[in-house]
This record gives C-alpha cells, structure tokens and sequence, in this order.
C-alpha cells in the first residue's frame, strides 16, 4: 500500500517536472528578447573578433591548427562572454510568476514544488541555451569545411558538453534561484561582477577566485580533458576537470533544492 | 508649489524604490571597503576605487535604470494625464543619475585631491578647479553613456531584461577587448569608455569623453521620443 502511495507521489512528481519544463522551454524560446539580445551578443562578439584577426590570417591559421585545438578554442571563446547573457535572460522567471499571481496558483496542484522548480530550471536554461548552441554548431561547421575531419563533430560535442554545459547549468541555477532573494536588477550586475572577477579575472594584485574549481566558464575541464584553454588557470590535470565539472552540477542540484526548501517554509509561514 | 514638488520627489521615490536610491550607496561602499582590506593587504587600491567609479559605477545604473524607467504601478493612470509620462520617466531617470551622481562627484573630490597622480594626463596640465571639474568626466561620460544606452533598449524592445543583459555584453567586450583592438582600429576611440583605467596615458582622454556624452545625449533624445508615444508604452506595459 505504502509502495503504491510512493509509486503514484513520484509519478505526480514527474509530471509537476515534465509540465513545467516543456511549459518554461516552450515559452523561453518564444520570446523574442530571448532572440535578440543572444544574435546582437554573438554578432558584437564575431564583430570584435574579426577585427582582431583578419579573414586572411583566421582562414590560415584555422587550415594550420590541428582541428581539436581549434574546437577547444572556439568553445573556450563561446564561454567568454554567452553565459554572462544567459544568467541575465533567466534572472526574471521566477519574479515574473510571482508578479503575475501564476506561483501562487501552481501551489495548489497536485505535484511536488522542487521536482516543478527543477522542471522551471531546466526547461528555461536548456531553451536559452539553444542559440548559442546554434551559434557554437556555425562555429563548427565553419572547421568541419577547413578540416575536412570528420572527428571534429563528435569532438565538438564532447566539448560543448564538459565545458560550456556544467557552467551553463551552474549559472541557469543560480539565475533561477537568488532574483527570489535579492531584487533582480542587483542580483544581474552582482552576477555580472562574479562573472567577470570570479571567471575571467587574470590574477595580479587583486585577490580573485577566477584560478579555483569553482569556475563555470569551464578552464579546469577544457584545460584538464583537452589540453588548452583560453582561461586564467594554473593547472589542471583530468582530475581537477572531473572535480570542476562535478562541483558545477552537484551546486547547481543543491541551489535548486535550496529554492524548493525556501519555497515550501515561506508556504508553511501563510 | 513646493509643498506639490516635495509630494512629487516622494512619489517618485516610492514609485523608483529605496533601494534604487540605496545602490550607489551599498556599491561605493563596498568598493570602499574592499580598498581598505587591499591597504591592509599591501595593495595600493586607488586604481581599484577608480575603477569602480569609471567601470562599475555606470553598469550597475545602467542596469537600474533599464528597469525601472518604465516601471510604475499606474503606469496606465499616468498614460491618460496632460502631462506626458516622459516627462515624468526622464525625472526619475535624472533623480536616480542626481544622486549616484552626488556620491561619485564627492568620492572623485576626495581621491583626486589624495592622490592628484591619478588624474587624467591632460587634466594634470590644467590648473586645479578647472582639472578638478574635467575630472568629473571620469564617472560622467560612461554613466551618462549606459543609462541612456540601457533606456533606449528597454524602450525599443520593450524589455527590462534586454536592456540589462545588452549592457552586460557590451561592459564584458569593453573590459575584456577594446584596449587591445584600439591600435589598429582607431574608428574604436570613441567607444572606449574607460580610459582612465584601462589605458591613464591615453592622449585624447577629454575629446572621447565628450563623444562619448554626445553619444548618450543622443540615445537620451531617442528615448525621450519612445517615451512620448503612449500608443508603444501602453504596448510595453503586458509585455514580458
């Protein structure tokens, strides 16, 4: 009886985190904003850098770099800037439901609250995550053509998935949970700040945690699994890439249990 | 009319909110802070500081007032008065940038006169009230530049987000790239904001600070024109 009370708790569980995922995915990726400020980052971004390099010497230099280096690169690159856009784009979900009255109403349905939060997370992060994942695949294309490797895709996946993934989960956690702390405006230029010191910060007279583990912009895992990174990071072996990329997912698990807790003792509070 | 005004200003700032009043505060003071525990570090923090006032200082209230120069509870009562809603959006906006303003004007006073070195080359030139007034730049410019950069994005996409996160992109690009691409793209010049951390023996310091409120003076025209159309406010209101 007590199997069957549990079996039927977790399937309500999973349809709480199903609906609120295809409903958050959905309704991120119709959002024109969503659009706009990721295709004028990443159009800003190629500007710059076209005018660093000329088309010349990139088109040279991509035919002359061995293609797993150019992927490392070109993801490390991805990483400088698009997740910083990302955190800021998902900052307003869970504020919006609360101005809207929609929180309030979703506590009334059957389900669990955390499994609906983790369904909210990811379903607005993997969405927002989706044109830069398209970004990345031009990226790609644009060495598969010069190579003319056809290790390059599977490759590309590899990177995309230690490197950017984790520290983009990481960043989608913390942008689900803190707006509901701290009014959102402070929380986007506090994330901002972090972004810049806690990530791309090379150390010199000030004090930065951009050189440990905890960096979502991915060196330890694109230094220690693939060799090269373009990030201020010492050292890293594959052990410190696995350390990395697990402390990113297993923080971004706990932020989000956190919310569910803090959530439900506010509900208890009414 | 006064006692109207003093009603007004309280409005304005319980409509704003405290808090957008207390930012400025809680971010120079923490930069203040940090300076202090560099000094007990051994770190000479006055580049620090002055980086907070060029860099951070703008950002953070570009992003504030990206959000809330639209943001009013009756927004739609306000939309039906004789007296247009732009009006009272860019009093707001100038109230927020007044007093960040006050605060950053004292805080420059305060680390110029310590440490006059600090000062742009070609202020260090000029005599003293006329250098200390140029000064002022430092913060202005860039300030000036975001918060009518963050506005007009919010206003044209009728978005709070998209302003903040734009804004966010462009600081990123400036901090991380523009010093390097500025020798053999001069065309760049008048986008480098932060000259005076990035690059202090920069020679055409005063020339793109001015570009650079030519610039904001403009996206401040732009958005005074969105604001005056009440047919695309109204729009906004339901939109995100």
């Amino acid at each position: 009886m007590s199997k069957q009370r549990e079996a039927k708790q977790s399937r309500k569980s999973f349809t709480a985190f199903r609906g609120a995922f295809k409903y958050e995915f959905h309704m991120q990726l119709r959002r024109p904003v969503l659009w706009i400020v990721l295709l004028l980052s990443e159009l800003l971004m190629l500007g710059l850098m076209s005018r660093l390099v000329t088309l010349h010497d990139l088109l040279l230099s991509l035919r002359l770099t061995p293609p797993m280096l150019t992927v490392v690169i070109w993801t490390n690159s991805i990483n400088y800037l698009l997740p910083a856009a990302l955190g800021i784009l998902i900052a307003d979900r869970l504020p919006r439901d609360k101005r809207t009255g929609v929180q309030e109403l979703l506590t009334t349905l059957p389900g669990s609250q955390t499994a609906r939060l983790f369904g909210k997370f990811l379903g607005s992060t993997l969405a927002t995550l989706l044109p830069i994942f398209l970004f990345y695949c031009l990226g790609i294309a644009v060495i598969l053509f010069l190579s003319r490797s056809l290790l390059v895709l599977p490759l590309a996946l590899a990177t995309f998935a230690t490197i950017v993934l984790p520290g983009v989960l990481f960043v989608g956690a913390c942008a689900t949970a803190l707006p509901t702390l701290i009014w959102p405006p402070l929380y986007q230029f506090l994330f901002l700040g972090y972004w810049f010191w806690g990530n791309l910060y090379v150390p010199r007279n000030i004090p930065t945690i951009s050189t440990t583990i905890l960096t979502p912009v991915g060196g330890y895992m694109s230094s220690g699994f693939f060799g090269y990174t373009l990030f201020p990071i010492a050292y890293a072996s594959v052990f410190t890439g696995c350390m990395s990329l697990l402390l990113l997912l297993t923080l971004s698990i706990l932020i989000i249990l956190a919310l569910g807790s803090y959530q439900n003792w506010q509900l208890q509070k009414l | 009319m006064l006692h109207t005004s003093h009603k007004s200003l309280r409005y304005d700032i319980h409509a704003l909110g405290w808090i957008v009043l207390a930012a400025p505060i809680m971010l120079l003071s923490g930069f203040l802070l940090f300076a202090v525990l560099l000094l007990i570090m051994g770190i000479d923090p006055t580049r620090f500081f002055v980086a907070g006032l060029e860099m951070f200082l703008p950002i953070a209230m570009g992003i504030i007032v990206s959000t809330t120069c639209t943001r009013d509870a009756a927004l739609e009562i306000q939309l039906t008065f004789p007296r247009t809603f732009a009006a009272t959006a860019m009093r707001r906006a100038l109230l927020t940038l007044g007093w960040s303003a006050l605060l950053a004007l004292g805080a420059t006073l305060i680390l110029i006169l310590l440490r006059p070195d600090i000062q742009p080359q070609q202020m260090q030139s000029l005599p003293l009230l006329l250098a200390l007034v140029g000064d002022q730049l430092l913060w202005l410019a860039p300030l000036l530049w975001f918060t009518a950069l963050g506005m007009f994005i919010t206003l044209l996409t009728h978005s709070r987000t998209a302003g903040g996160a734009l804004l966010s992109t462009i600081w990123l690009l400036e901090m991380l790239f523009i010093k390097n691409l500025l020798p053999h793209n001069p065309w760049l010049r008048p986008l480098f904001l932060f000259p005076t951390t990035l690059e202090p023996t920069i020679s055409d310091w005063l020339s793109t600070r001015s570009e650079i409120l030519g610039m904001a003076l403009l996206l401040f025209i732009l958005s005074w024109l969105l604001l005056r159309n009440r047919e695309h406010i109204l729009k906004g209101i339901h939109h995100e």
